[in-house]
């Protein structure tokens, strides 16, 4: 040890890797705010004057390290995105060191082959840098399509593209071993080529293959580093998904690195010069703990050396048994592993404390078959069926003894006209080639329903053919009455819209049917609730799947027969429910929690039934919640509200509705939403914070508070992007918010799979428990 | 003698024919379109697009590119020759100028931190040749950016931020791109040179009285010089490398910009 002590780099790399490692697994420890939460445009009066903040926000108080572009916390992104970089980087050191090891001996032993396979790429990549060629491979869709995720597809191109140079080294210090005396001995005594290797060339490695290893993490981090100047792998963390389904992303630095030409010119330094450093460090950290332990195992009397050749046969099993049978000989060291061994168990098995108040799973499964009965009709808004619901609701709040709001559970209020397109038939008849009849909802949908029953000629049309683009005078009176086909793959929204308008203006066809980039889907998909047509439409807006517009395009100058039969539900009324426990701390009793659910869906079509099981997942766990913590004798400090949403399908929200009325501009107030729950193939919860304010400290604690009770009640979660239509009213009314779903859903939610038969008790066992538990540490717990 | 003639021959050879093909498999992975994939359909692989024209297409530009035939853009038909030899000279000035710098100042780091035959703890030195070679192009690059603007704000004006045309937005990505290779060369310099330090002759030299440039430079220095010129090629790597990233964070407008163009 007093060797160890003079060699200053083998200390300060271990103090570096170590704090890097401690950092990457518990970065909740040092910093206070979540890596997702967005800074929002502010406006502050400072001295009578107003300040406009706007993401990136330079480094302050509240940011001692600034936001990144998307007004993200960079200190918590940083130490949360120290993770899955150091990980990336010990993954390519690995793989490459697999592959480095036997073609190194294999040489080693003048096999031709592997001497002419590490020639070659020792001299392609000396001379061709690898950043190259990863910018060649990684453009391929191929390859993310093989490896779903940027990192780890560059990461794959790094490990089988530059291993070459750790071979060489290897092959060196193989060369090296094979050329001591001992091995003539080896050979003398009988042993093959492949038992010297594993007996005897590899155990001599060790201490060298340490000392790659550690500076091959550093050669990666450096790479990656290089990398992400070029964006190639950012698109894990700076995905930017409004309007798209559950997003999962991951924090790391390389998003953090991507395209620094931008903000270095505007005098943005912080959004480079940390996480520039960030990789600095870490490189340097690596850098020396493999310097240092080569200098340790240069010395000729390193105990270093002894200590790492003795891991394996330490953590040898068999080794154990051995020592076990042998006890008489091995008394100390089987005592020192059994300890050991006792620590480890404790550690992992080590008893959890148990949730104050039990989740009944049973109750929510109750709530949920109540929900998806035939009689509600798959719960569409302004249905009618809805106020049934929200009567079922209202007057479980009132039997468990929740206070209603404002003097009512039910807000009601009256909605504009209400559409649901029951059936609907789209047929190409094409004389020889036969009828082909597209399937309503999994072939092509409808945008803005008209009921419609008729045959009419179709043709598909280009830009140029309409002169839209190149803008030119173009005769189309031959287009006037017939459907139009139009193909908007691959234009941007903002030229699909012009071209989708300018096609409906000038032409007026009874119907445009519009190419979009989805695909057919496999049973009956019903994304959203129909929309009402604005009175003055004329045309009939249809989103084609991929596969069916390139049929069309092919049948182009065929007949086409289109029938919609829409029901109108006149006056309907949106029937919120909300039921309120008042907090009985003076001083927090405005710190409000709202706990938010929506319970209406699709609804029904003719013959089809979405029963939204799933979908009822969140206010059944919200029910129940709300039943637990009403029977709570003792008040809470918090006030909660328990909040049952209508209407969050159509363009007027129950929740916007209700929001706007009692809670605008109360930031003091944190909304939870719960969405789909209990699908029995989904493991895992996702999770958006990134409506939460990084430097809203109790908010953050929140946060803290439900990854706490996430890992406690062994819940997995993921962060991600979840487009919900709450999101907007929360945001109008400035309420820090977070959104939990289920994970894994996106095939089946809104289809008639979504029903009790997929739905499994069990799965809501654990995100109730969970959320049971925040919601109870927040009320009652006593965060400040 | 014939014998030679056949070896080398034969050297140059397989040498020529592995190029071709290195230079074949680039074209390759440049024909192949971004969206290519592959669909699982009815148990069956299927390449979205058909792979004969894809290999058609390269054997093209393969083909053309022997002739030394670009081809033109695709966006205005200029030539592509004439583009990238233009483009190229920038480059090239870069990169040849950022090496020459390196290897002066690796050289001169690397006689620095030998230790000129002494005995000395080899903890400092250690750390002064690995943080330099730890330390990422990007931060060296938000350094010195961050120096430049705030001399410029100090009414110093010697270097430009970014973009290129004068000497004076030269300075700065030639300080960013030789920094890394010299610490390379420094480390390589000094290890070489502390190796002849060892040996007996420089014993026998400083037995006959020579003094210590005499020894530094007729005989350590001399050693030392193949193995450091025998480096040059990963160095030339290394400064490849930092070139794309010292191009694109500094908007030089040399080869980068094309290569990011088309990716």
């Amino acid at each position: 040890m007093k060797k160890c002590n003079q060699n200053i780099p083998l200390i300060l790399g271990i103090i570096i890797v170590t704090g890097l490692i401690i950092l990457s697994f518990y970065p909740e420890y040092f910093t206070n705010s979540d890596p997702y939460g967005k800074e929002r445009l502010d406006f502050v009066y400072i001295n009578g004057q107003l300040n406009i903040f706007e993401p990136p926000i330079e480094p302050c108080t509240e940011y001692p390290w600034g936001t990144d572009l998307y007004g993200r916390d960079m200190k918590s992104l940083i130490f949360y995105g120290s993770k899955l970089t150091l990980f990336t980087a010990v993954f390519i050191a690995l793989g490459r060191l697999i592959i480095s090891l036997p073609i190194a001996i294999l040489a080693a032993y003048r096999n031709r082959f592997f001497q002419w396979i590490l020639r070659q790429f020792n001299i392609i990549f000396s001379t061709f840098p690898l950043i190259i060629l990863t910018m060649l491979l990684s453009r391929i869709a191929l390859l993310k399509d093989l490896f779903m995720e940027p990192t780890r597809s560059v990461g794959y191109i790094l490990i089988f593209f530059g291993w070459s140079r750790l071979a060489n080294l290897l092959k060196e210090k193989v060369e090296e071993v094979l050329c001591q005396d001992f091995i003539e001995g080896e050979i003398a005594i009988g042993k093959n080529k492949i038992e010297i290797a594993l007996q005897n060339v590899i155990p001599h490695l060790i201490p060298s293959i340490v000392v790659l290893f550690f500076l091959e993490i550093a050669q990666a981090l450096l790479i990656l580093s290089q990398i992400s100047v070029f964006g190639l792998i950012s698109s894990t963390g700076t995905v930017e998904a409004a309007g798209d389904y559950r997003i999962p992303f991951e924090a790391e630095w390389f998003s953090l690195l991507a395209s620094p030409q931008l903000p270095l010119s505007f005098g943005r330094y912080w959004l480079i010069l940390y996480p520039a450093a960030a990789f600095a460090i870490s490189i340097i950290g690596f850098n020396l703990l493999g310097e240092g332990l080569r200098l340790e195992f240069d010395k000729r009397n390193s105990k270093v050396i002894t200590w790492i050749k003795g891991i394996p046969s330490f953590i040898s099993p068999l080794r154990l048994i051995y020592e076990i049978k042998n006890i008489a000989t091995y008394k100390e060291s089987v005592r020192r592993k059994l300890i050991l061994c006792t620590v480890i168990l404790i550690i992992i098995f080590f008893p959890q404390k148990a949730s104050e108040y039990r989740f009944i799973e049973s109750n929510a499964m109750t709530t949920i078959e109540e929900l998806s009965k035939v009689e509600y009709g798959g719960r569409r808004a302004g249905s009618g069926t809805n106020q049934m619901v929200a009567k079922y609701l209202a007057d479980k709040l009132e039997d468990y003894g929740l206070q209603p709001f404002d003097g009512k559970f039910i807000h009601e209020f009256q909605m504009n006209k209400v559409v649901n397109i029951n059936e609907s038939t789209l047929a190409v008849i094409n004389g020889d080639a036969g009828t082909r009849e597209l399937k309503f909802r999994k072939d092509y949908y409808i945008v803005n329903p008209i009921d419609i029953d008729g045959t009419y000629d179709y043709q598909y049309v280009t830009m140029e053919d309409i002169g839209f683009n190149p803008y030119s005078s173009k005769d189309i009176s031959h287009l006037k009455g017939k459907v139009i086909v139009i193909d908007i793959r691959g234009l941007d929204m903002q030229t699909a819209g012009q071209f989708i308008s300018f096609v409906a203006r000038s032409l007026e066809p009874p119907a445009l049917l519009y190419i979009s980039n989805w695909k057919s889907t496999d049973f009956v998909t019903k994304r959203t609730v129909d929309r009402v047509a604005p009175d003055d439409t004329k045309t009939i807006n249809i989103s084609v799947s991929s596969d069916i517009g390139e049929e069309l395009i092919r049948r182009s100058n065929s007949k086409l027969h289109l029938m919609i039969e829409c029901e109108y539900a006149d006056n309907p009324i949106s029937t919120s429910v909300v039921g309120f426990i008042e907090g009985s701390n003076e001083n927090l009793k405005d710190e409000i929690i709202i706990l938010g659910s929506s319970f209406d869906s699709v609804g029904d079509d003719k013959n089809v039934r979405f029963p939204a099981s799933m979908e009822a997942g969140g206010t059944a766990i919200e029910l129940e919640i709300a039943r637990i913590l009403a029977n709570i004798p003792e008040k809470p400090e918090r006030t909660i509200v328990f909040t049952f949403w209508d209407s969050s399908q159509t363009t007027q929200r129950g929740s916007e509705h209700f929001l706007k009325q009692y809670f605008v501009g109360s930031r003091k107030a944190f909304y939870i939403d719960l969405r789909n729950f209990g699908f029995r193939d989904s493991d895992r919860l996702i999770i958006d914070t990134t409506n939460t304010l990084p430097k809203d400290l109790l908010a953050q604690n929140y946060i803290k508070t439900l990854k706490k009770n996430a890992s406690r009640n062994d819940v997995k979660i993921v962060y991600g992007k979840i487009g919900s239509p709450i999101t907007q009213d929360l945001l109008y009314c400035d309420i820090n918010s977070i959104i939990i779903d289920s994970e894994g859903i996106d095939d089946i939610i809104r289809t008639p799979y979504d029903n009790l038969e997929n739905i499994n008790e069990d799965k809501l066992n654990k995100p109730g428990q969970m959320l049971l538990d925040t919601i109870y540490d927040i009320i009652y717990g006593g965060i400040r | 003698m014939i014998r030679i003639i056949k070896l080398v021959s034969k050297k140059v050879l397989s040498s020529s024919f592995m190029f071709l093909i290195f230079i074949y498999i680039t074209v390759l992975l440049c024909t192949i379109p971004s969206n290519f994939t592959l669909d699982f359909e009815n148990g069956r692989l299927i390449p979205s697009h058909v792979g004969t024209l894809i290999i058609k297409d390269t054997n093209e530009k393969f083909l053309s590119l022997i002739r030394f035939d670009l081809g033109r853009t695709g966006t205005d038909g200029r030539p592509l020759n004439y583009l990238v030899t233009d483009i190229m000279k920038n480059s090239i000035f870069l990169l040849s100028s950022g090496l020459v710098l390196a290897i002066f100042l690796g050289i001169l780091k690397g006689i620095f931190d030998s230790k000129g035959g002494r005995e000395r703890g080899s903890n400092l030195k250690v750390l002064s040749t690995i943080i330099p070679i730890s330390l990422p192009d990007i931060l060296i690059i938000a350094l010195l950016q961050r120096l430049a603007v705030f001399l410029n704000n100090h009414g110093i004006e010697i270097f430009r931020v970014g973009g290129g045309g004068t000497i004076n937005h030269l300075l700065l990505p030639l300080v960013a791109l030789s920094i890394l290779p010299a610490s390379y060369i420094g480390r390589i310099t000094s290890m070489s040179m502390d190796d002849c330090y060892k040996q007996d002759f420089i014993n026998i030299a400083i037995g006959k009285g020579c003094s210590n440039s005499r020894i530094l430079w007729n005989h350590v220095m001399r050693n030392a010089l193949p193995m450091i010129i025998g480096s040059l090629p990963t160095i030339t790597t290394i400064v490849i490398s930092n070139l794309l990233i010292v191009e694109r964070v500094f908007g030089y407008p040399g080869l980068t910009n094309a290569l990011v163009g088309f990716l």
